[in-house]
């Protein structure tokens, strides 16, 4: 376990730890923030939920705001690290500042290389004024690093590419790392409400996440226990809320195509 | 704010702000904006958005069923709204009260930025969102003559 970074001239801001050795082997990395409907942390959390993924580590940071989560009387680190095998899952239970997520995701990604991660996979909603009257599931776009001929952009299969626009926030950030320093992404938007939890979303993330990475996670509990999650991630959302205002006002206009 | 490498005082700054962003949240009953722990209610998620001629106000209810369950109320410059759950629910309510409280209904008034009609409002529920369409009141304005 090591959480002194070498030959560094100035201080690290994020460190990752793990509690010990871990039995990971070239993961794909999950990596699930709150922000448009939180549909990366409810994904993420019911992926690790459904999964029974150990807790793998937790990150610090002098960038993070001073709280502590306590849940089931055990005070919790706010972003951990879950995992077994080739499955990785970053997952914050905080809202990111901007600056938090510029020195994160530069972690994440380096960490993910140290790991000979195969992908890093972005998971997200992407706002849509349809989705308030939508019916059936909402559409998946995708992003991706990789090359059109990468075995891996196979097994996305049919899911829209999203081909033109801007992407904002924590995930922008993450695309930006892995492109500088060469790790694999694909990041997933479903179509999302903006300033509602969205487990309907976070459960079309998941059906185009099991062909992806060989899972056969089923996602009918998540869409049974939907009222409950958007009614107990009222207040994650409400402080999302703030957050991406905060990190909007200082990208493009329209923050999300 | 710039970023990523002021070691100076502008990062400390930053923290100290966030600091006490996050304790004034914290300590100021954060809570009440979400709960009314009085009349027991659920004041819920919403959304206001302002187009030229229109004033749309979404709302998150989750396990609210029906039309039957609304009641529904407007002025020029507010929106009140109550709703009642299909079964209550219970949940934790943490702070100082440390308690799993029962909560079967939605209360909420809204102050709106802008003036609109009432008496022209459409309101549609549908898998537990509220969406109300005001129609923006149209102040009479006067054409500006240029000398």
């Amino acid at each position: 376990m090591s959480k002194v970074s070498m030959a560094s001239a100035t201080q690290k801001k994020v460190i990752i730890s793990e509690y010990a050795a871990s039995n990971l082997d070239k993961p794909s990395v999950i990596v699930g923030f709150p922000e448009a409907g939180l549909v990366g942390t409810i994904a993420a959390s019911y992926l690790i939920q459904t999964l029974s993924l150990p807790e793998l580590g937790y990150v610090e940071s002098s960038l993070e705001p001073a709280v502590i989560v306590v849940q089931k009387s055990m005070p919790k680190f706010p972003i951990r690290l879950f995992g077994k095998e080739d499955l990785a899952i970053f997952i914050s239970d905080i809202p990111l500042t901007a600056r938090l997520a510029y020195e994160l995701t530069d972690e994440i990604v380096r960490w993910s290389l140290l790991h000979n991660s195969r992908v890093l996979i972005g998971i997200t909603g992407i706002p849509s004024e349809e989705r308030v009257s939508m019916e059936g599931k909402p559409r998946v776009l995708s992003v991706s690093t990789a090359e059109r001929k990468d075995p891996i952009i196979e097994k996305l299969g049919g899911v829209q590419s999203f081909d033109e626009g801007v992407i904002a926030g924590g995930y922008a950030l993450l695309l930006k790392r892995c492109l500088s320093l060469n790790q694999p992404n694909i990041t997933l938007l479903a179509e999302s409400h903006l300033q509602f939890p969205d487990p309907g979303a976070a459960a079309a993330i998941i059906d185009v996440l099991n062909p992806l990475l060989s899972m056969n996670v089923d996602v009918k509990q998540l869409l049974d226990e939907s009222e409950q999650i958007r009614l107990k991630m009222r207040e994650l959302m409400s402080r999302t809320q703030q957050s991406m205002q905060q990190m909007s006002q200082q990208a493009a206009p329209r923050v999300y195509a | 704010m710039t970023y990523p490498d002021d070691d100076g005082r502008e990062e400390d700054s930053d923290i100290f702000a966030e600091i006490d962003r996050t304790v004034d949240e914290v300590f100021s009953g954060f809570h009440r904006s979400l709960f009314d722990l009085e009349t027991r209610c659920l004041k819920p998620l919403y959304r206001i958005e302002v187009s030229e001629d229109q004033l749309t106000v979404t709302f998150d209810l989750p396990c609210v069923e029906g039309k039957e369950d609304l009641l529904l109320s407007a002025t020029e410059d507010s929106f009140s709204l109550e709703a009642k759950m299909r079964k209550p629910v219970f949940l934790m309510i943490g702070g100082h009260h440390q308690k799993n409280l029962e909560f079967d209904k939605y209360s909420k008034k809204v102050k709106l930025p802008v003036k609109v009609n009432p008496e022209s409002a459409k309101a549609r529920l549908s898998n537990g969102l509220l969406v109300v369409r005001f129609p923006i009141k149209k102040s009479s304005g006067s054409s500006v003559k240029i000398e």
